[in-house]
């Protein structure tokens, strides 16, 4: 997994009770209203599935993926693309709200606005919890126990 | 020395002075004449003693014989006579009548009679006295309670006073009170038409307030219903500002992506971001003011169904008080009525219970003047009664052959007893029997010659056990008794008066009778002790 440079921007979203820090440079589209199916997958954090451009992208909350709780954001779907094993893979992370985005300086400004400003935890998302191996379907525990 | 009658005497010396003279002449006359004188004074001198002897010596002698057999048989109707009047002093009638056969007949029939009337007499006496005892008990009974009756009577009318004279005063202030209470009825009810006339005005005012309420409430619906399609609206402009900042984002997506030229667009981007965070801003304050409007509204529209219930209740709550205030001013018309009419009656009441009340004080002098003619009334039964009792003892005194005799009665006794003197407990169980036939007698008793007591009985139905102990005793002397004395002195009997017996507390009395074994030789006394109250009431 590789990174590209931020710029030390970010864009600020909701999911839940959290806020999330996603490096702009990731950022391909934000995508309001947007239809997301809900497949049959047991892969953590997975809503569902959209479009984009054409082609299906999975849906993540990430909220679940980064454990912060359980929420499954619906409304708006953040399209990002991310390097896994040297080739560009592109999601979509369901978010409640998308905020704005911001340079690292302005982050701070932003939050001590905010009416509970100190209790606000902004988490930068980490895109390695998307590394995980996904199950094919029908090969899980439970289905071989069967 | 008796003496004799000499009535024949002269005519025998008459006889022999002519005889004498005879025979003088015939001795010692010296003639023819004097002879024959002297035989013819002989032969005279002889039947003139003839006749002397049959006409004047016999008869004299027959008629001082027959002069004897006369005072003899006087002197023994003056002792029967003796005897009777000695029986009659005593009061023995029954004696007296015995002593009748002695007497001549025409006298024995002519005191047989005496006796029967005078016992009679006695009888009647002792029977009325009793009955006049009784009735004088039962007036005396009648008068105390009468007495009573009128002391709780006049108590009564005393009370009876207070009570009129509280009752007028109370009717004065009822009728001062009814009158008051009829000008406060009036006032009340003029009052009461004021308020129903208010309430009326009231009940018009808010049926004019709930009407207006009912338009305040539609109008308030009617911006309810306006406020929620503003809310659609916002929500809307939202929805709107929202894919405008989404727009935006992804403007400056782009604008990223197109390096150097794209940093103006980034610029305009960003300007449109800000506009549509102004205007999700700007919906968010108009969607908080619309709230409180609506709530507001909402509100108004609560209070107004609230204030609608509310005059609703008010509404009826007032025309149930104007009906209510209708009813009392009619209630308080006919109580000021009824009131004016309490007054007049009670003051007709007042006049009419002084009216009584002088009446009850008339009846109350006069109850206390029967009370204490009463209690004078009373005093009279009770001496009536004493003299009635006074009376029936003095002709106890008489002994008569009747069952009201006492005396005869405990001479009846005596005589059984007389058979059984020596033997003491035949003697006391025949004075024991004489409580079941004569049971007012408290004591019987006999004491011998010397007044000391050899036996007595106790009627223990009169007498509690214990109360005689002391009182009587074997060995006693009543020697110093009066009524001992006068039948040791007269040998006869007596009546004491009236003590209080020693036995029970009563008034009692002694019937005392001598005891003879034989006829004439007292031996013995028997006593009775008769209880006044058991005997007056049997």
């Amino acid at each position: 997994m590789t990174h590209e440079p931020t710029n030390g921007r970010y864009l600020v979203a909701r999911c839940g009770d959290g806020f999330f820090l996603i490096e702009h440079h990731r950022i391909r589209r934000i995508v309001g209203q947007a239809d997301v199916t809900p497949v049959p997958v047991p892969l953590p954090g997975l809503i569902g599935l959209s479009r984009f451009g054409g082609e299906p992208i999975a849906v993540f909350s990430p909220a679940v993926l980064s454990e912060t709780g359980d929420t499954d954001c619906r409304g708006t779907v953040l399209v990002v693309e991310y390097d896994e094993d040297g080739r560009k893979r592109r999601i979509g992370l369901a978010v409640s709200e998308v905020v704005e985005f911001f340079s690292e300086g302005e982050l701070e400004s932003w939050r001590t606005r905010q009416p509970n400003g100190p209790e606000v935890k902004l988490q930068p998302f980490d895109f390695r919890t998307l590394e995980q191996p996904v199950e094919p379907l029908g090969d899980s525990d439970e289905d071989k126990e069967r | 020395m008796e003496k004799r009658s000499r009535t024949w005497l002269g005519p025998v010396l008459l006889a022999t002075a002519v005889i004498v003279g005879g025979l003088l002449l015939e001795f010692f006359g010296d003639t023819e004449r004097a002879v024959a004188f002297g035989h013819a004074f002989l032969v005279f001198g002889f039947i003139l003693a003839v006749f002397d002897f049959l006409l004047v010596y016999r008869p004299a002698r027959r008629t001082e014989a027959d002069l004897a057999e006369l005072r003899n048989r006087c002197l023994s109707h003056q002792g029967a006579l003796t005897h009777l009047l000695e029986s009659f002093r005593h009061g023995d009638l029954v004696t007296a009548l015995d002593s009748r056969q002695d007497l001549p007949s025409a006298v024995g029939d002519a005191a047989e009679s005496a006796i029967m009337a005078l016992g009679a007499l006695v009888q009647q006496i002792q029977e009325v006295s009793v009955e006049v005892a009784a009735a004088a008990n039962g007036i005396r009974g009648t008068a105390e309670d009468l007495a009573s009756g009128s002391s709780e009577q006049a108590a009564s009318v005393v009370e009876i006073t207070a009570t009129m004279e509280e009752l007028a005063r109370t009717a004065a202030q009822i009728a001062s009170n009814a009158s008051s209470q009829a000008d406060m009825a009036d006032q009340s009810e003029a009052a009461g038409r004021n308020g129903a006339e208010a309430i009326e005005s009231a009940v018009i005012g808010i049926e004019s307030a709930r009407e207006r309420m009912n338009v305040i409430a539609i109008r308030a619906e009617t911006l309810d219903s306006r406020s929620r399609e503003i809310y659609r609206i916002l929500d809307l402009i939202n929805e709107i500002a929202q894919e405008t900042h989404i727009l935006s984002l992804n403007a400056a997506i782009e604008a990223s992506t197109a390096g150097e030229y794209g940093e103006r667009f980034a610029v305009v981007a960003r300007e449109v971001r800000r506009l549509a965070e102004r205007s999700r801003e700007s919906v968010e304050n108009v969607r908080n003011l619309l709230h409180e409007f609506t709530t507001a509204i909402r509100s108004v529209v609560v209070a107004t169904e609230e204030g609608g219930k509310t005059v609703n209740t008010v509404l009826d709550q007032a025309r149930a008080s104007a009906a209510a205030i209708e009813e009392l001013s009619a209630a308080l018309g006919g109580t000021a009525h009824a009131a004016r009419e309490i007054s007049l009656a009670t003051q007709e009441q007042r006049a009419a219970s002084q009216e009584v009340l002088t009446t009850v004080r008339e009846e109350s002098d006069v109850i206390t003047q029967i009370a204490a003619g009463l209690e004078e009334f009373t005093g009279a039964a009770s001496r009536l009664n004493q003299l009635a009792l006074s009376i029936q003892l003095l002709s106890q005194s008489f002994r008569l052959e009747s069952t009201h005799s006492l005396k005869h009665l405990v001479f009846g006794i005596a005589r059984s007893l007389e058979p059984l003197f020596g033997n003491l407990e035949a003697m006391e169980r025949v004075l024991t029997n004489i409580f079941t036939e004569f049971p007012y007698v408290e004591m019987g008793y006999v004491v011998d010659s010397e007044g000391l007591m050899i036996v007595y009985a106790i009627n223990r139905d009169l007498v509690e056990d214990g109360a005689g102990e002391g009182v009587a005793t074997v060995g006693q002397s009543y020697a110093d008794r009066p009524w001992f004395q006068s039948v040791g002195r007269e040998n006869r009997s007596a009546v004491t008066p009236v003590y209080t017996s020693l036995l029970t507390g009563d008034r009692c009395f002694t019937v005392v009778v001598s005891i003879e074994e034989r006829r004439g030789e007292r031996r013995a006394t028997l006593g009775v002790d008769v209880n006044v109250a058991n005997w007056v009431r049997i």
